[in-house]
């Protein structure tokens, strides 16, 4: 299908399913795509571009071979995947059975990165993913023998970086809650003050929070929002405290969120009716935006399908960072709608794909 | 001990190995570790960090299941031929899927149950209720294509490997 191969500037559209991965790539007007399929037949639950050397990496997994994370430095064309020792060692219960999330390690330096796995942990490599080591601080928490499994199971799922302080890591696990290390890792404490736990006898825990998704803006990193099994929430203090933002949508239950490129107010969210029924509301696909950081929110349905009862996961929303920012959309049953207009109106850029399981997005640098 | 590997179709692809490796081994747990000399990363497809086999990875010595008894320890005998066989997934819940075989265990003498301590894997040939599920397997299996509808020929020397786990998959 691909005519051309990616060039600078060029937007990447990285799409991770049940069944394999699916790299698109685009000029910034983004009204032609190209596409190439690799990974026949693996789980891809997340996919990462590095702009330090223009690598791509996929977190893939099998039920028979385990975790690997893939690199390519052709996008897509070829995979490296020597992935040794991306699990917990010794003779313990406690594996390693899925890679779940990638996130660049800060530094000049390309190759640096961490994963984040089933069960939960961190794991770094410093190697372009040829070896790995675990992040015993957070993997070996005080806590962590109290960590519960949410409905994907014990994972750890997202990775963000304070990109004013590499030294500051935040990463969720479901269902302990987000945690921060100020120190580059080396200690770690529970962020989750003010966020609730229904399912729980004590609803303000200090962790066992299911978060299903948060994010940090590179322009205001003070500025944090989760998307929770329990409600949509923001912290200002760099996660110490957090306040719920609910209200106005249709339900409090969702799974991802991302923020505008160049606006840190701008976000958004795709409510699900709830745990018991993880479809969008009445059958109508529906964004739903904040232009004030989650003091109102607003519908987006302009191009989205009525009678559509979809679900969307975790890693399934994405923006990009073009002059009118991009918002991406991928569904469990293989669609992607996209935005080219901060979600004023969508299309359909692709459809019958496997399950979607991830959405990112990067720029050929 | 040089030994003939037979390597699943999901590792070929993944490490661009040879359909068959020849491999200098004295057991299972030194076949892991020779073959990852030449492709590096692959030990860990097939080992837990632990030494035992993964838990859906099967190998055969011959007919014989690798994994019961001595799992990774296993003596292998110069000139030996191994299969890799990953378990296959059904669409069907675990204990449906056992249930059924169960059955059909018992309605065919010549079906030979090797393993049923492994409460999803068992061994048989093929099965002529499943030949059509068979033959879309087969390509994984490094076995002979037939047409539907066909006598089962195959060669009952080499015995299947025939495990069912939940993929979450229907």
């Amino acid at each position: 299908m691909a005519t051309k191969s990616p060039e600078k500037g060029d937007v990447l559209l990285m799409v991770g399913t049940r069944k394999g991965s699916f790299l698109y790539w685009s000029d910034p007007d983004r009204k032609e795509w190209q596409r190439n399929m690799s990974h026949d037949g693996w789980m891809i639950h997340h996919m990462m571009h590095d702009p330090r050397d223009n690598s791509i990496y996929a977190a893939t997994n099998s039920d028979v071979f385990g975790a690997v994370v893939q690199r390519s430095s052709d996008f897509g064309e070829n995979w490296e995947q020597r992935s040794e020792k991306l699990d917990y060692e010794g003779d313990g219960e406690r594996r390693v059975r899925k890679a779940w999330h990638l996130a660049v390690k800060p530094g000049d330096s390309p190759g640096q990165l961490y994963a984040g796995v089933e069960r939960a942990g961190l794991f770094t490599t410093e190697d372009y993913g040829a070896t790995w080591a675990p992040v015993s601080s957070l993997n070996d928490h005080a806590q962590s023998e109290d960590w519960n499994p949410g409905g994907g199971g014990l994972i750890l799922h997202t990775i963000q970086v304070d990109p004013e302080d590499p030294d500051r890591i935040y990463v969720g696990i479901s269902a302990a809650g987000v945690y921060r290390s100020d120190d580059g890792g080396l200690t770690w404490a529970a962020k989750n003050v003010g966020v609730r736990a229904d399912f729980l006898e004590d609803k303000y825990p200090e962790f066992g929070q299911c978060v299903h998704k948060f994010a940090i803006h590179p322009a205001n990193p003070k500025v944090l929002y989760q998307q929770n099994h329990c409600g949509v929430y923001r912290s200002e203090d760099r996660g110490d405290t957090w306040m719920e933002i609910t209200e106005g949508l249709p339900s409090e239950f969702g799974f991802p969120f991302a923020i505008n490129a160049h606006d840190p107010d701008t976000i958004y969210v795709i409510p699900l009716v709830g745990s018991e029924n993880r479809v969008v509301p009445e059958g109508k696909m529906t964004v739903w935006r904040s232009r004030d950081k989650g003091t109102n929110w607003e519908a987006l349905t302009n191009g989205l399908p009525d009678g559509a009862y979809l679900t969307i996961l975790r890693e399934g929303m994405a923006v990009d960072d073009c002059e009118t920012s991009g918002v991406y959309v991928g569904t469990q049953t293989g669609q992607i709608f996209f935005s080219p207009d901060e979600g004023d109106h969508w299309e359909m850029l692709a459809e019958f794909l496997p399950p979607i399981y991830s959405i990112s997005i990067g720029r050929v640098s | 001990m040089s030994v003939q590997v037979h390597i699943p179709s999901a590792l070929q692809a993944l490490y661009h190995t040879q359909r068959i490796e020849e491999i200098e081994a004295g057991t299972i747990a030194d076949l892991a570790v020779e073959l990852n000399e030449r492709y590096p990363g692959i030990h860990d497809r097939l080992m837990e960090p632990d030494g035992s086999l993964r838990r859906y990875v099967n190998v055969f010595v011959e007919q014989d299941d690798g994994r019961w008894p001595g799992e990774a320890d296993t003596q292998l005998e110069n000139g030996r031929k191994v299969w890799i066989v990953p378990n296959i997934a059904g669409g069907a819940s675990p204990d449906v899927m056992r249930l059924e075989m169960q059955h059909v265990i018992m309605q065919r003498s010549e079906v030979q149950a090797l393993d049923m301590r492994r409460p999803l894997t068992i061994c048989a040939e093929p099965l002529p209720r499943k030949s059509q599920q068979f033959l879309n397997f087969a390509p994984l299996l490094d076995l002979p294509m037939r047409e539907p509808g066909q006598p089962e020929q195959i060669d009952v020397d080499i015995l299947l490997l025939w495990g069912f786990h939940k993929l979450n998959d229907f």
